[in-house]
């Protein structure tokens, strides 16, 4: 077993390490509007989740100091209070419905993204990304996904053999690649440069299927462009009209 | 003429060894289970610990990647089909004839059945280690394309399949010998509303086994098909879809981590009360929570689903349902703190256990309903948080209440107390190592660190480490429990009948035959008490 004082010794070397390795999450540094409305929405939720969780635990110490056998008191007998009951089943109840209604208007945001300003292609493959920007030749696989900052990029997202996730948590995006389908995700990422990595078991070295996205401010992004496009233009889009609530039931993707 | 009335042949009895392996007494099936449970929550705890020992250093030098992924998928197939499954199995084949006032279950042949299927199972998974390519690796979900054959070659996973479908046959097996025992062999005056409430989790899992086992066996035997017999259910190439299998699965998945933590919940509304001198509060709330968890655990499976591509529609009746899950979770957990309020607690070894089971199991329903909630889970969806959440309600909800339940009826069961002093340190232990291993589990998910890496990006070293260390309080809290059963067997303290004094308000039949009791369980079926208008 490890002695105590190499593991000190290792955790100063890890300590100089975080310095430099400091992770950026979507709670600390949220780096996309999604990632920080993510932040707010779970935090209005826990504001009406604790109260009940503290009751619980709560009641339980309280319980514990105060209804000892040692303290000599005879038990009650009561098994029954409706009113409590009636309580206990209704609050949670309204808290539910409560907790819904911001976190549903915060998920239709997140399915059917803004229309966007580049749209691009990411393919999984064991053990490495694709990234394909349509209607300018790029195609770069293995290496950083480069967008530029502040502008809506959607993403369709897919596989070539085996179920893979696309998750960079800073951005608040998490979508699994299935073989088969394309699924569709989209960003809005704040100028710089965040990590994440393939989120569901692919084989031997899913460990390393890392992902960096690059932002970077529009004009920096139009020189990269030039340098890596091998075809101008991009492919005009349609406009389509603002679905009602049917659209719950098409699949998501980007709108207007 | 003479009426001789030809006496059945007397049944013929073994000993010893012979007894164990052709019984039929579901008291001496019981402890088979638990026997079996103990073995492998032994075996499953092992691979925690070489899981712990690669996650101490971010390099790969201690265990190899595809080894790594046989670690992870064997270490939750073990404990959640061969350790929980069965030791919830054990107890419930072993209290639910005493506590229903009957003499042994209502298939004691089909009983033993059910026992024995699982040790060819076992087997399959123990040998699946040695054959070329090793033990299954796809994770315990064995999502395809991965878990097909060609991306997952060799017959590990096919001895995976085969067992699971073997523990499944089990499951079903012994779910419709409970149910039967339970509709049909009740004491006199024991109607259903006055059963023991751990009777009443059995009957609510046991309807919850036969609805989802089969439809694992299937989901099992189409990928089997894809794999050897070139079929494409799963398979793109084929027409097939990787997300049927993933629909298919959770069907099954979700009810399973219900029918994981119901008969704890049993234990629990037994334990509390008893230690409390209460009867327990709420009987009848209760009885609708356990009804209500069984039939909502049936419409939440997508929620492990949410960044698959669902569409809104469904990503928003699933989360939904799972937080109204909470609420009639959430009246049992009220229930057991008014069963103990105003009560006068004696802070025995299983009380203590349930105690910490409140205290752990709540907070893993509050990571659970943040689960629920779709823009929190894409953001630590199959990270760390999850690996955090599941724990404290596998192991602070499911194992407290089962450590609970054996400190409790083990005087019943072998006729001595336990180690009081022995059971303090192992609760103490165990519940500070939960805490220590799987609390800074929810940073790392929040951080960003994912599920099923074999090594990881510098940033979470730190945690990782922290979290290794504390491996070591439930390895010792596990060896103490291991020695105070040993030990207890022959040097406890003779045990009563009524064990722990519990009776002048439980009125529990199992307290009201011998410890242990005899091999016909009642001399006389016990009364029910007269009832109460309350």
């Amino acid at each position: 077993m490890l002695s105590f004082f190499n593991h000190a010794a290792v955790s100063a070397r890890l300590l100089a390490l975080l310095q430099e390795h400091r992770v950026t999450t979507w709670l600390t540094d949220p780096s996309s509007p999604i990632a920080l409305a993510i932040r707010s929405d779970i935090g209005h939720a826990l504001l009406i989740i604790m109260p009940f969780i503290l009751i619980a635990w709560g009641g339980l110490i309280y319980c514990i100091i105060k209804f000892r056998a040692s303290r000599g008191h005879k038990p009650a007998t009561f098994t029954h209070n409706n009113p409590l009951e009636f309580a206990w089943t209704a609050l949670p109840l309204m808290a539910v419905i409560l907790v819904m209604i911001p976190a549903y208007k915060l998920l239709h945001h997140m399915d059917y993204g803004p229309h966007p300003d580049l749209s691009i292609t990411v393919v999984g493959h064991q053990f490495f990304w694709e990234f394909k920007y349509p209607g300018y030749g790029i195609d770069r696989a293995n290496e950083a996904l480069v967008v530029p900052a502040n502008r809506n990029i959607s993403l369709h997202i897919t596989s070539v053999d085996v179920i893979h996730g696309f998750y960079v948590p800073s951005l608040g995006v998490q979508m699994d690649a299935v073989p088969g389908h394309i699924n569709y995700a989209w960003f809005n990422a704040k100028p710089g440069t965040y990590r994440g990595q393939c989120a569901m078991l692919c084989g031997r070295l899913h460990s390393k299927m890392l992902i960096t996205v690059i932002a970077l401010p529009p004009a920096q992004f139009q020189t990269w462009l030039d340098n890596h496009a091998k075809s101008g233009g991009q492919a005009a889009l349609r406009r389509r009209a603002q679905p009602g609530l049917a659209s719950l039931f098409l699949a998501p993707r980007s709108l207007s | 003429m003479s009426t001789e009335v030809l006496a059945a042949p007397a049944p013929k009895t073994y000993s010893g060894l012979l007894d164990w392996l052709t019984t039929t007494d579901h008291k001496k099936i019981g402890l088979l289970y638990l026997g079996f449970a103990f073995i492998n929550i032994w075996l499953g705890g092992a691979l925690a610990g070489l899981i712990r020992l690669n996650l101490f250093n971010p390099g790969w030098h201690i265990i190899a990647p595809n080894v790594y992924n046989q670690l992870i998928t064997m270490h939750a197939t073990l404990m959640i089909f061969m350790a929980v499954m069965p030791a919830f199995a054990g107890m419930g084949n072993y209290l639910i004839p005493l506590m229903i006032g009957a003499r042994d279950m209502a298939f004691p042949k089909l009983n033993a059945f059910s026992f024995w299927i699982m040790i060819p199972a076992a087997l399959m998974m123990y040998v699946s280690f040695f054959v070329p390519g090793g033990a299954s690796r796809g994770g315990w979900w064995q999502y395809p394309p991965l878990s097909t054959f060609q991306f997952m070659g060799g017959h590990g996973e096919d001895l995976w399949i085969l067992a699971v479908i073997l523990l499944g046959i089990s499951s079903v097996t012994g779910a419709i010998n409970i149910l039967v025992t339970i509709f049909d062999m009740r004491a006199p005056g024991m109607k259903l509303m006055r059963m023991p409430l751990f009777v009443w989790s059995w009957l609510v899992t046991a309807t919850m086994l036969i609805v989802a086992l089969p439809v694992l066996s299937g989901t099992m035997i189409m990928l089997l098909a894809d794999r050897l017999f070139g079929t494409g259910f799963y398979r793109p190439a084929l027409g097939g879809d990787p997300l049927l299998y993933e629909h298919l699965f959770w069907f099954f998945g979700h009810p399973e981590v219900y029918i994981m933590i119901l008969p704890g919940f049993g234990m629990m509304s037994h334990i509390v009360p008893s230690f409390a001198g209460k009867k327990v509060f709420g009987y009848k709330g209760m009885v609708y929570a356990l009804c209500a968890i069984g039939l909502l655990g049936y419409t939440v499976w997508a929620h492990h689903m949410f960044t698959s591509g669902i569409t809104p529609a469904a990503q928003i009746y699933f989360s939904i349902c799972s937080m109204l899950i909470a609420i009639p979770t959430g009246v049992k957990i009220y229930s057991w703190l008014a069963s103990m309020w105003g009560g006068a607690i004696r802070f025995t070894t299983p009380m203590l256990f349930c105690l910490g089971m409140i205290a752990l199991f709540t907070f893993g329903g509050l990571t659970g309903v943040m689960l629920a909630i779709v823009p929190f889970d894409i953001v630590v969806h199959n990270t760390y948080f999850v690996v955090g959440h599941f724990h404290y309600v596998l192991v602070g909800g499911s194992v407290m209440a089962l450590l609970g339940g054996m400190h409790f009826w083990y005087p019943k069961i072998s006729g001595r107390m336990l180690s009081e002093k022995l059971g303090h340190w192992t609760f103490w232990l165990i519940f500070i190592g939960i805490n220590w291993v799987f609390l800074p589990m929810h940073w790392l998910g929040i951080e960003g660190m994912v599920r099923r890496i074999a090594t990881y990006r510098p940033q979470f070293a730190f945690w990782n480490q922290f979290i290794s260390l504390g491996f070591f309080f439930m390895l010792f809290g596990g060896l103490l429990f291991t020695w105070n059963v040993i030990v207890s067997w022959k040097k406890g303290q003779p045990a009563q009948a009524d064990a722990w004094q519990v009776n002048d308000t439980q009125q529990a039949f199992e307290w009201m035959t011998s410890s242990p009791p005899p091999v016909h369980n009642f001399d006389e079926i016990p009364a029910m008490p007269a009832e109460e208008h309350a």
